[in-house]
């Protein structure tokens, strides 16, 4: 399960290459929604796979899921606007102090998966409209 | 329970028949609007309502995150989906996380506990909830 830091961590920073290069042609709307989705799902994973090997530090996990998902949010919405990067990293951090509660309550891996999954997916899915764009 | 998630269904079906008459109408940025609170507004609802069915089975809230967040958002633009299954998974995550405070408290660190009413209580109020938003919601689709 340790892979999967690494692997999103990549995976977004492979995403905001992209998002990098065509910021100029994204709309704002489009810019907004990648941005909340990137940011939510990612704190999210960041907390659950966190508190799953560190269930005792709960306070620790959660300000540093906060801090990752305020970062990440920032990140990607300081390529398009103001609004976007407030947007972005405030929903990094709210998402980044539900994820280990939720993570400490849902103690189910295969739930774990499948959100990994879906945010794989949700990766691919945002590659493709930036490229159609 | 049962009734409330019927209820949702219903005014679930209702919202989206609704946006898909007018579909023409809604352009980029009330598509995100409606996208944004129909998928938080019914997947909180309906995880809500599951969580106390089957509390174990994950993969009954993956697909209500997944199909609530897709079905509205394929309505309106590409990256209304990706808003809609974000969105979708948030509100989620935030019903089977109220659902399990109320129904096993001392999880989640709370002493005192609540009887089934309570939770019954708190079931009536999301469904009554949810049609006040319907009502909104289709007065604003009036406007349109």
């Amino acid at each position: 399960m340790w892979l999967l830091l690494p692997m999103n961590i990549i995976c977004l920073a492979l995403v905001w290459r992209l998002l990098h290069q065509k910021r100029k042609i994204i709309g704002f709307h489009t810019g907004m929604n990648i941005v909340m989705s990137i940011s939510g799902f990612f704190s999210l994973l960041i907390g659950f796979i966190l508190i799953s090997f560190y269930p005792y530090s709960f306070l620790e996990i959660t300000m540093v899921t906060m801090i990752i998902g305020g970062i990440a949010g920032g990140l990607f919405g300081g390529l398009f606007e103001y609004q976007t990067f407030l947007m972005g990293t405030v929903n990094g951090l709210m998402t980044g102090l539900m994820a280990p509660m939720i993570g400490s309550v849902i103690q189910q891996e295969m739930f774990l998966y499948s959100l990994q999954a879906l945010f794989l997916f949700l990766l691919l899915f945002i590659q493709y409209m930036v490229v159609r764009t | 329970m049962k009734i409330d998630i019927l209820i949702g269904l219903g005014l679930f079906i209702w919202c989206l028949w609704l946006c898909y008459q007018k579909k023409s109408l809604i352009d980029e940025r009330i598509g995100t609007v409606f996208t944004f609170v129909i998928a938080y507004m019914y997947s909180f609802h309906f995880a809500f309502h599951f969580a106390y069915f089957y509390p174990s089975r994950w993969y009954v809230f993956v697909g209500i995150a997944i199909l609530v967040g897709t079905l509205i958002g394929i309505l309106f633009r590409l990256h209304t989906i990706l808003l809609g299954i974000s969105i979708g998974t948030i509100g989620t995550t935030g019903g089977i996380m109220l659902q399990i405070t109320l129904s096993n408290p001392a999880v989640c660190g709370i002493q005192s506990s609540f009887s089934s009413s309570q939770i019954l209580v708190c079931s009536i109020i999301l469904t009554v909830t949810l049609c006040m938003f319907t009502v909104l919601l289709l007065l604003s689709y009036k406007r349109l």
